[in-house]
């Protein structure tokens, strides 16, 4: 190819202008769709993360193994009704701590409870038991009160979520206000019905208060341990001499929820009989009972009832050690993904139950909004891609037929195939370049533009696909290496046929007219 | 077949046939005949005679079903793509009834252009360079050598094809009823302009014409009907 083969290629694309025109307003508007979209994409992408990452999930989390749909977001769903626990808390965080790149952790446990006030209202929360100086420490930004203060460590309390606060308040008709008590009610396979009175300590609202972040409520370690059974029998096979099973009691299912006249849930006097000052008052660890809360003769009526409850008691101890998932923040810079493969090595050495997961696998639907979105972006785009490629070969097919005797003339003057090949694909790289260029320009040029305005988030939705309140997006040096690829090979493939047409065209063409 | 020193085209027993439809046509019939270096030849005929065909199958656009096309000493059956290209290009020249230029060069790239398929040292270059101004001078068309083809007459852009043809300084030059889109003033003007070219650089001009001006001026003169030679004559 020499400067020839360039400048009549040049001269051709100037003399078929209209055809010029509608390849090269096609080539703009894709470079631009593409810089945009690619653009657009990298920001919410980035945006969910940085929001994700900062406020919910950290970078990396870890579970047990055992766990197959973990989720830092939602309680499990399955029919155990509880996540799988980490037990040996500490030990696992010393090692983690000493991983490459690793910089903050902190424990989760997740439980979903009905919130009750009495008997009245009731509503649902998703509970969230971290252990607060960490927790803050790790997600400066993923506490916003806006009543009260949050947990101290060792604090027993509620931070309701001001979604589930409104939905007790509107279910009850109740003025409900800092200090007062709400019954925390969960059942799972693991321990049953737990019932545990804590104190509302204050309210939050998460500025980003989508559907599934605006019910969680931040409870002490203590609260929800026992709510979800992590005492130190959930977590013992235990071998128990008959004497030790007959102290767990004789009494059968029938016995303690028959539907006789004498069992415990028979009448109005019966041990779960509502009232503020009923049985299944706090901070007690045992199943549900509290001696501050009752009388002595009540209280030794029941403990004649369950007989010798001294090892029960030891086994219902919590586990002050056990958390559902480990948060794990990591330096900037730093690859997850090799973090996460160290995370896993290390816990197949150590023979630990856990595996290591990226936040996204936690995080929720909001978060894999993104994923949608890229899956939605990139079909649209090869739909236009189609477009394009069938508009630029029909477009080149029509042009070439309207010179198929200046081709066949080339040829019978001495130009090979080679040639003719060269000169159509060149025709098309200079459309390409130089109309994608224009399509940067806008591209990029719409983008400041909207980068100097920003673009304001109406509600929570799009507040989480935009990242925040205002919409900043950033330039993607690699979305425009995309397109400036993407746009080269539709070009390529939109030239194949045309070329094919052209080295078909014969110097008996040129004879004959 | 003998081999003659002067020949620069010989046709031995050619037969050429196509298909239109179903039918097979045999549009040249057992033909042979010799042209001579320096020729100014006529093929000539009424439409559908064969005269094209023969003129395709000298310009290795077409070839023989039957029989030998030599070209300057060289069969040209069996020669592949390059080759036949190859031969096109330093043998062969061509003017076209439609003149055929590239649109978007001016008159001197256009008469430059079939030089752009042969490698060229930057003497040649020099030479070649030379050499086009020559022939835009002898054409007469100094004066719109920068001009594109769209603003010349019909007669103006013929003189450049056959500058153009003239350019590789081929032995044979094609001629497909080089007259047949201009007027009779500037018909003698081209006829006349090839018969200088013709006589000055001995180069050979083979025409397919049914213009009687032509037929007239040419030294030899083959007429054809049905695809078969009627007449072979040559001239004084």
């Amino acid at each position: 190819m020499n400067f020839s083969t360039a400048k009549i290629a040049y001269r051709n694309l100037k003399l078929h202008k209209s055809k010029t025109l509608i390849i090269g307003i096609l080539v703009t508007i894709s470079v631009a769709i593409l810089i945009i979209g690619t653009s657009v994409l990298n920001t919410v992408e980035s945006g969910i993360e940085s929001n994700y990452v900062n406020k919910y999930t950290g970078s990396i989390f870890v579970a047990p193994s055992e766990n197959e749909s973990p989720s830092l977001i939602m309680p499990a769903m399955d029919t155990d009704g509880a996540d799988a626990v980490i037990t040996n808390y500490s030990e696992i965080e010393k090692a983690v701590l000493q991983i490459n790149g690793v910089t903050d952790t902190t424990g989760q446990i997740n439980a979903a409870s009905l919130i009750q006030i009495g008997e009245n209202g009731t509503g649902v929360g998703i509970l969230r038991g971290v252990n607060p100086n960490d927790y803050e420490t790790m997600f400066p930004e993923g506490v916003n009160m806006v009543e009260g203060e949050f947990l101290d460590d060792g604090e027993e309390g509620i931070i309701l979520s001001q979604f589930s606060f409104d939905m007790l308040q509107e279910s009850t008709e109740f003025d409900l206000k800092l200090g007062d008590t709400v019954l925390l009610t969960m059942m799972n396979n693991n321990s049953g019905t737990k019932i545990r009175e804590v104190e509302i300590k204050g309210i939050h609202q998460y500025d980003d208060d989508s559907m599934d972040v605006s019910m969680i409520c931040f409870v002490d370690l203590e609260n929800i341990r026992a709510l979800n059974g992590m005492v130190l029998n959930t977590e013992q096979d235990l071998n128990l001499n008959e004497s030790e099973k007959s102290s767990l009691g004789t009494f059968s299912d029938d016995d303690l929820f028959g539907s006789s006249s004498d069992s415990l849930f028979a009448d109005d006097n019966s041990l779960f009989a509502s009232s503020d000052d009923n049985l299944f008052v706090s901070t007690d660890e045992s199943l549900f009972v509290s001696s501050e809360t009752t009388t002595d003769t009540e209280a030794t009526d029941i403990y004649n009832i369950l007989g010798d409850t001294s090892l029960r008691d030891e086994l219902n101890t919590i586990n002050t050690d056990a958390y559902s998932y480990m948060l794990i923040q990591i330096d900037e810079g730093i690859n997850s993904k090799s973090v996460i493969e160290d995370l896993n090595k290390m816990f197949e050495d150590n023979d630990w139950n856990l595996t290591a997961y990226d936040w996204t696998k936690g995080a929720g639907m909001s978060a894999q909004l993104a994923d949608v979105i890229s899956i939605v972006f990139y079909v649209i785009l090869i739909i236009i891609a189609i477009v394009v490629i069938i508009v630029i070969m029909n477009t080149l097919v029509v042009s070439i037929s309207e010179r198929t005797n200046e081709i066949g003339t080339m040829r019978a003057l001495g130009a090979k195939r080679s040639y003719i090949r060269n000169m159509i694909s060149l025709e098309t790289i200079l459309i390409t370049i130089i109309f994608g260029i224009i399509g940067i320009i806008i591209g990029v040029g719409a983008l400041a533009i909207t980068a100097q305005v920003g673009f304001q988030a109406t509600g929570t939705f799009t507040r989480i696909i935009l990242g925040g309140d205002i919409f900043i997006p950033q330039i993607s040096g690699i979305g425009i290496i995309i397109s400036i690829i993407a746009i080269s090979v539709i070009s390529v493939f939109a030239s194949l046929y045309p070329v094919q047409v052209a080295l078909r065209i014969s110097p008996r063409e040129a004879m004959s007219k | 077949m003998i081999q003659d020193d002067s020949a620069i085209i010989q046709f031995e027993n050619v037969d050429k046939f196509y298909s239109l439809g179903k039918t097979k046509v045999h549009a040249v019939k057992d033909v042979s005949f010799t042209l001579t270096k320096g020729d100014f030849v006529s093929f000539s005929g009424p439409s559908g005679s064969g005269k094209s065909t023969i003129l395709n199958m000298i310009g290795c656009i077409d070839t023989a079903d039957n029989g030998d096309v030599i070209i300057d000493g060289q069969k040209t059956t069996g020669l592949n793509e390059n080759e036949i290209t190859k031969l096109r290009h330093e043998t062969l020249g061509f003017i076209f009834q439609s003149f055929n230029l590239i649109p978007v060069l001016n008159i001197y790239e256009n008469i430059e252009f079939p030089l752009l398929f042969g490698k060229q040292t930057d003497k040649e270059k020099e030479e070649n360079k030379e050499w086009i101004n020559y022939l835009i001078k002898t054409v007469g068309l100094e004066e719109w050598k920068n001009h594109k083809p769209s603003e010349l007459s019909g007669g103006q852009r013929q003189r450049v094809a056959v500058a153009r043809a003239l350019v590789t300084k081929p032995s044979v030059v094609l001629a497909d009823e080089p007259t047949a889109n201009l007027d009779s003033v500037s018909s003698d003007n081209i006829i006349h302009l090839m018969k200088k070219m013709n006589k000055n650089l001995g180069t050979t001009f083979v025409f397919s014409t049914h213009d009687p001006a032509i037929v007239e001026i040419a030294d030899h003169v083959i007429t054809l009907k049905d695809g078969e030679i009627v007449a072979n004559e040559r001239h004084q």
